[in-house]
């Protein structure tokens, strides 16, 4: 029957690839399916320390440009989830493409894979962590916006 | 009771079955229904990336828009959208032309980033051109309309291996927010609680538009 089908297609179009009726299909057990279904490990060294408040970046790129950075934060005491920038430094060119914390200036996202909170507790101490950079000219922090546990 | 959708039409037979709207179903048909919901839009994504980063040397064949969120212009966009894929890849041609001339034609340039695209992608020649069109055209009104996503961006590819250098160095990443992601999976990605429902999917061969993911490949 695709046999026929396949014939009385080709009889009719002009263009050969629009008929596709395989007489030899099989339904095998590789449906075309999405290749994106895991991620790379991160290859950022990110902590956070719960005792001191201390949250360093080790190294983030910022999106479309190849320097590195080593970043630290202070969690501010006296404001909810926002962490004041106390030192960014220079960290050299990335080489090769790597998943890696990411500062985004579309957005001024900055987005944190596999961050580590010190000291370890019970189960996966691991969070992948959305923080929004803001500036009043004399200030800059990054407010944290959401996280996630890294299974 | 039977029930059946094609297409968009698929995904929303799937939803109505896990969401059990209909009473007493006893089976569906999904004719290419884009049964892995709201996932098949990583599809479109990620292609309009993997062209932006292998044809960004190419002059003119940038698309429409700079950025993959922008509505590009009508006419003026789908005119623009047609000139720079025969420019990058002379793939127009090879669907208005016998490909016997049409090899004439196409520049070993040409034919070696449309295989390029087509091996990134995991996409077949056919539907490339569909794809793309839904990354272009339709992507941008997804996350801008105010009765869809209102703004929403949830597309994310930061830990995405593509599996070639030059392309993991040169494509454009994106992070989402945790939130941003759920909500486009929301509406609508399905789980597989069909009950027991039987249900048959007929596809094109080798279908590029309505992929399967997980529970919907069984």
């Amino acid at each position: 029957m695709a046999e026929d089908m396949q014939k009385k297609c080709l009889e009719l179009t002009t263009q050969s690839t629009e008929c596709r009726f395989d007489p030899d299909f099989e339904a095998g057990s590789d449906p075309v399916r999405f290749p994106r279904e895991s991620r790379e490990a991160s290859a950022s060294n990110i902590k956070f320390d719960e005792n001191s408040g201390q949250l360093t970046v080790q190294t983030v790129q910022v999106a479309g440009e190849l320097p590195n950075y080593n970043v630290s934060l202070q969690l501010n005491p006296s404001a909810a989830m926002r962490f004041d920038v106390t030192a960014v430094s220079n960290a050299g060119s990335a080489g090769d493409w790597a998943h890696r914390a990411r500062y985004f200036p579309d957005g001024s996202l900055l987005y944190l894979p596999s961050l580590q909170v010190l000291p370890p507790g019970p189960g996966s101490n691991l969070f992948d962590v959305y923080l929004q950079y803001s500036t009043d000219g004399q200030q800059e922090w990054l407010q944290l916006l959401e996280y996630e546990q890294v299974p | 009771m039977f029930i059946q959708g094609a297409s968009l039409g698929g995904i929303v037979t799937v939803r109505d079955l896990e969401a059990g709207l209909i009473p007493d179903v006893a089976g569906a048909l999904l004719m290419c229904g884009a049964s892995a919901g709201s996932r098949n839009w990583y599809n479109a994504f990620d292609l309009r990336t993997i062209y932006q980063a292998v044809c960004q040397d190419v002059s003119n064949a940038e698309m429409p828009t700079e950025s993959w969120h922008e509505i590009p212009d009508l006419i003026t966009g789908e005119l623009q959208f047609l000139q720079s894929l025969e420019r990058c890849t002379g793939l127009v041609s090879l669907n208005l032309f016998d490909p016997a001339f049409v090899s004439l034609l196409q520049s070993s340039a040409q034919r070696e980033r449309l295989e390029k695209i087509l091996a990134l992608s995991g996409l077949e020649l056919e539907f490339l051109p569909l794809v793309l069109g839904y990354a272009v055209f339709e992507l941008p009104r997804l996350v801008n309309d105010g009765n869809k996503l209102d703004g929403i961006r949830p597309f994310s590819n930061t830990g995405i291996d593509f599996g070639d250098p030059l392309i993991n160095q040169s494509i454009t990443r994106l992070a989402a927010l945790p939130s941003s992601r759920q909500a486009l999976l929301d509406n609508y990605t399905p789980v597989g609680a069909i009950g027991d429902a039987r249900v048959v999917g007929i596809h094109t061969s080798r279908d590029g538009l309505g992929k399967c993911w997980r529970s919907t490949c069984g």
